[in-house]
C-alpha cells in the first residue's frame, strides 16, 4: 500500500491570524506534485489529539488572546508533544505559536520543551511608518543553515524572548528575537519555530520543498525536484523587485 | 476669547487652503483643525452641540453608512454636519466641527452632527464629544500590520464608549456582539436574516471571534453570510445574533431592493455591504426619531448609481473598476461576490504593486484569508494577475484550484489591453489596489498599437 502522509493542523481556528492555512495548502500542493497522498486533520480545543499519528505537525500565528486560550489547552499534551519533537517528527510553528514551546510566556506556564521565556516587548522606537511602539513589525530577510536560499517574510508580534542558540534564521533585515538580536527563531530536532509570517511556506518554496523532501526521504519515497512553479516565480520576482540579493551581498 | 480665536483660525485656514487648492493639492480637511486644537486644546469641550450626535465606526462600511444617514436626515429637512470626504481622524473632526460653529455663540450650526470615525482614533474624539448614538458596522481583521490584531481594534472601540451612548450594532458580527458582554450600554441590534447565497459551514479557517468570550465554547451558526458574519449563538450563554431590533430580509441584489422590518427599501448597489449600510442607517435614523415613512421616502428617492465614474468601455466590452482593500479580506471577498453576481461571462484583473499606502511592509497573508476558491465558476473566463506581486496572486489562484488556462500573468505596463482583448471574453472587472488605478485605466483605454 502506498504511504499516505498525515499532517496535523493544530488549533487551526484560533492560531489563524496570518493566512496560516496557506501553509497547509502549500504543503498539500507540494505533496500532490510529488504524487504522494496527504491526509490533513484540523484539530482544536475540545478535540482529542493523538500526536503520534502524524508525519508533520503545523501550528500558526494567533492574536494574544487566542494564544493564551491555546496555551491553557495545550499544556495537557506536554508529554506527547515532547515525545514527538524528541523523536524528530517535523513540527513547524510560525508566529507567536512557537512561544508555546518555551518555558513561560510572561508569567504564565508554557510547554517547557525548549529553554526560553517570552515576554511583552518594552517600548521600542522605530523609524518605520507604522510607529507602533509595542510591536515588532517589519519585513524580514534572513539566512538559515537549513536551506541555502534566503528566507523572506514579515514580522508582526508583541513579544520578545531570551532564546540562546539553535536559532533558525540569521536576520539580515528586520527584527530577531529581541529588538537588538539578529538571531531569530529556533531549529532543534526537526522542530522549526519562527516569528516569520508571510505565510512562511507560501513565500519560501525552497524551505517548503526541503521539508517535503526530508519527509519523503524519511519514508523512502523518491523526491522529484521542480523549481519552475508559480511559487518559485513569486519568490524570485520578490528578490528582484526588492533587491534582496544586493541586501545579502552587503 | 481663546475659543473664539481658535474657531476663527480654523475658518481662516480652511478658506486659505481652499483658495490655494490648485497649488497646495490639499483639501484642507486636517490642517485647520490641527492648528485650531493646538491653539486651544479643549476647544471641543466648549461648544454647544446639536441634540442629535451620531458616530459611525468599524473596519469597513463606515463611509457608505455615514453617507446614507446624512442623506436620510437631509431629505427630511435636517441640517447635517458630517465628514463627507471621509476624513475620519481627530483633527479632521475638529476642522469639520469648527468650520460649522459660530465663533461668538460657539453653537454648531446643525440639527445633526454625524461623524465617521477611524476605529483607531475614536477615543480622541469621544473624550471630547459624547454621541447619542454610535453605529458599529463590523470589526474584522484589517491592516494587521498597522492594527496588530483585531482584538486591539475591539479594545480601542470598547474603551472609547461613553456609558450614556446608545450602541447600534451589527448583530451578525461575533466581534461586535461582544459589546453585549462587555458594556452595560443601551444596545439596538441590526442584522440580515437568511438569504439565498448563505453557507452552512464556514468557507475557510480564517474567521475571528468564533469562540464565546464568556465560556470559550465555539459559537454555533445557523448560517454564514460571508466570513464569520452570519447568525450565531453560544450554546451555553444567552448570547448571540437574535433577537434583532432591525431585520433585513428578502434581499434581491439583482433588482436592488431589500426589506427592513417589513418595509421595502431600495438599495443603490448590488452588494451585501450596501444592504448592511442601508440597514445600519435605517436603524440609527429610526432610533433618533425619524419615522419608518420618513426613512423610506428618503432612501427610495433619487438613488444615485454606485461607482458610475469607474465604468467605461474597451472594444465594446464593459470595464468596471471596483474597490479593493488589500488588507481587509472580508471586504475584498465581497468585491469578488459582486463580480460573481453579474450576468454573463466575466474577466477579472487582480493586482497590487504595494499592499498599503501607509507603509512599505509586504504582508500578503490576507491573500490566504480570502476565499478565492469561489472564482472556480463557469462564468469566470480569465483572471489576469498584474503588478509586482502578480506571481504571488497567480500561485494563490493555483492553490485555490483554478485551472492554468484561466490564469494569465501579465506585466500591466506592457500589452495589458492587447492581451485582455485577445485572450479573454465578457465584461471586465478590475480588483486592483488604488496605487495602480490610473495606470491600468490608461493601459486599458490606450489606442491599439
Amino acid at each position: 500500500m502506498k504511504k499516505i502522509i498525515n499532517i496535523l493542523h493544530l488549533y487551526y481556528d484560533l492560531m489563524n491570524l496570518s493566512g496560516d492555512s496557506g501553509n497547509i495548502s502549500a504543503l498539500l500542493d507540494a505533496f500532490d506534485k510529488q504524487h504522494v497522498k496527504v491526509h490533513i486533520d484540523k484539530l482544536s480545543i475540545k478535540d482529542k489529539i493523538n500526536f503520534k499519528k502524524y508525519d508533520l505537525i503545523y501550528i500558526g500565528h494567533g492574536s494574544t488572546i487566542n494564544q493564551n486560550i491555546v496555551r491553557k489547552d495545550i499544556l495537557k499534551y506536554k508529554k506527547q508533544i515532547k515525545s514527538v519533537i524528541e523523536n524528530d517528527i517535523p513540527f513547524i510553528a510560525t508566529g507567536n505559536s512557537y512561544e508555546l514551546f518555551g518555558k513561560k510566556i510572561n508569567d504564565e506556564e508554557a510547554l517547557g520543551i525548549f529553554n526560553f521565556n517570552s515576554f511583552d516587548i518594552k517600548k521600542i522606537i522605530t523609524d518605520d511608518e507604522i510607529q507602533n511602539e509595542n510591536r515588532f513589525t517589519s519585513e524580514l530577510v534572513g539566512i538559515s543553515d537549513y536551506i541555502d536560499k534566503p528566507i523572506i517574510g514579515v514580522i508582526n508580534h508583541n513579544h520578545e524572548n531570551n532564546l540562546n542558540g539553535n536559532s533558525f534564521i540569521k536576520v539580515i533585515k528586520g527584527f530577531g528575537n529581541t529588538s537588538t538580536s539578529l538571531e531569530e527563531g529556533i531549529h532543534k530536532y526537526h522542530f522549526i519555530g519562527t516569528y516569520t509570517l508571510g505565510p512562511l511556506l507560501i513565500r519560501n518554496p525552497y524551505l517548503k520543498d526541503k521539508i517535503v523532501k526530508d519527509i519523503l526521504i524519511q519514508n523512502n519515497i523518491e523526491y522529484i525536484e521542480n523549481t519552475n512553479g508559480l511559487d518559485y516565480k513569486a519568490y524570485n520576482t520578490y528578490l528582484d523587485n526588492f533587491n534582496i540579493n544586493k541586501t545579502l551581498d552587503n | 476669547m481663546k475659543e473664539t480665536c481658535s474657531i476663527i483660525i480654523n475658518k481662516l485656514l480652511y478658506l486659505f487652503i481652499k483658495l490655494l487648492r490648485p497649488i497646495l493639492h490639499k483639501d484642507g480637511s486636517v490642517t485647520p483643525g490641527y492648528y485650531a486644537s493646538k491653539f486651544c486644546p479643549d476647544i471641543l469641550d466648549k461648544l454647544k452641540y446639536p441634540n442629535i450626535i451620531i458616530g459611525v465606526t468599524g473596519s469597513s462600511g463606515k463611509g457608505s453608512t455615514t453617507s446614507l444617514i446624512a442623506k436620510i436626515f437631509k431629505e427630511n429637512g435636517y441640517k447635517v454636519v458630517w465628514n463627507k470626504n471621509g476624513s475620519n481622524l481627530y483633527t479632521a473632526a475638529c476642522t469639520l466641527i469648527l468650520n460649522n460653529t459660530n465663533p461668538f455663540t460657539k453653537k454648531i450650526n446643525a440639527d445633526v452632527l454625524l461623524l465617521e470615525l477611524d476605529e483607531s482614533y475614536i477615543k480622541d474624539v469621544f473624550n471630547k464629544i459624547s454621541p447619542n448614538y454610535l453605529v458599529i458596522t463590523n470589526i474584522t481583521r484589517d491592516q494587521v500590520m498597522r492594527n496588530g490584531e483585531p482584538e486591539l481594534v475591539y479594545d480601542k472601540i470598547l474603551n472609547s464608549i461613553n456609558p450614556s451612548t446608545h450602541l447600534v450594532i451589527n448583530a451578525n458580527d461575533p466581534f461586535v456582539i461582544r459589546l453585549m458582554h462587555d458594556t452595560n450600554n443601551n444596545i439596538s441590534k441590526y442584522g440580515i436574516l437568511k438569504y439565498k447565497s448563505d453557507y452552512k459551514i464556514p468557507l475557510n479557517d480564517s474567521n475571528d471571534a468564533i469562540y464565546c468570550p464568556n465560556c470559550l465554547n465555539k459559537l454555533k451558526y445557523h448560517y454564514y453570510h460571508y466570513g464569520n458574519i452570519g447568525s450565531f449563538y453560544c450554546p451555553t450563554c444567552k448570547y448571540g445574533t437574535n433577537p434583532l431590533n432591525y431585520k433585513g430580509t428578502d434581499i434581491n441584489l439583482a433588482a436592488k431592493y431589500m426589506t427592513i422590518n417589513d418595509h421595502i427599501i431600495k438599495i443603490n448597489h448590488s452588494a451585501i455591504f450596501t444592504c448592511y449600510a442601508t440597514l445600519a442607517a435605517y436603524s440609527v435614523c429610526n432610533l433618533a426619531g425619524l419615522t419608518d415613512k420618513q426613512i423610506m421616502n428618503a432612501l427610495n428617492h433619487n438613488n444615485q448609481e454606485y461607482n458610475k465614474n469607474n465604468i467605461f468601455h474597451v472594444s465594446r466590452r464593459k470595464v468596471e473598476m471596483l474597490d479593493s482593500k488589500p488588507e481587509n479580506a472580508l471586504s475584498y471577498e465581497q468585491t469578488l461576490d459582486y463580480i460573481l453576481s453579474q450576468k454573463g461571462l466575466n474577466t477579472v484583473i487582480i493586482g497590487f504593486d504595494n499592499v498599503s499606502r501607509r507603509y512599505n511592509l509586504n504582508d500578503i497573508s490576507w491573500l490566504y484569508d480570502i476565499y478565492f476558491e469561489k472564482l472556480n465558476n463557469p462564468f469566470i473566463d480569465k483572471i489576469f494577475c498584474i503588478g509586482r506581486f502578480r506571481y504571488d496572486i497567480a500561485y494563490r489562484l493555483e492553490l485555490a484550484g483554478l485551472k492554468d488556462k484561466t490564469i494569465i500573468v501579465n506585466d500591466y505596463k506592457k500589452n495589458l489591453k492587447y492581451e485582455v482583448t485577445k485572450y479573454s471574453k465578457g465584461n471586465i472587472y478590475t480588483v486592483i489596489f488604488v496605487d495602480m488605478m490610473d495606470d491600468v485605466r490608461l493601459s486599458l483605454s490606450e489606442v491599439n498599437k
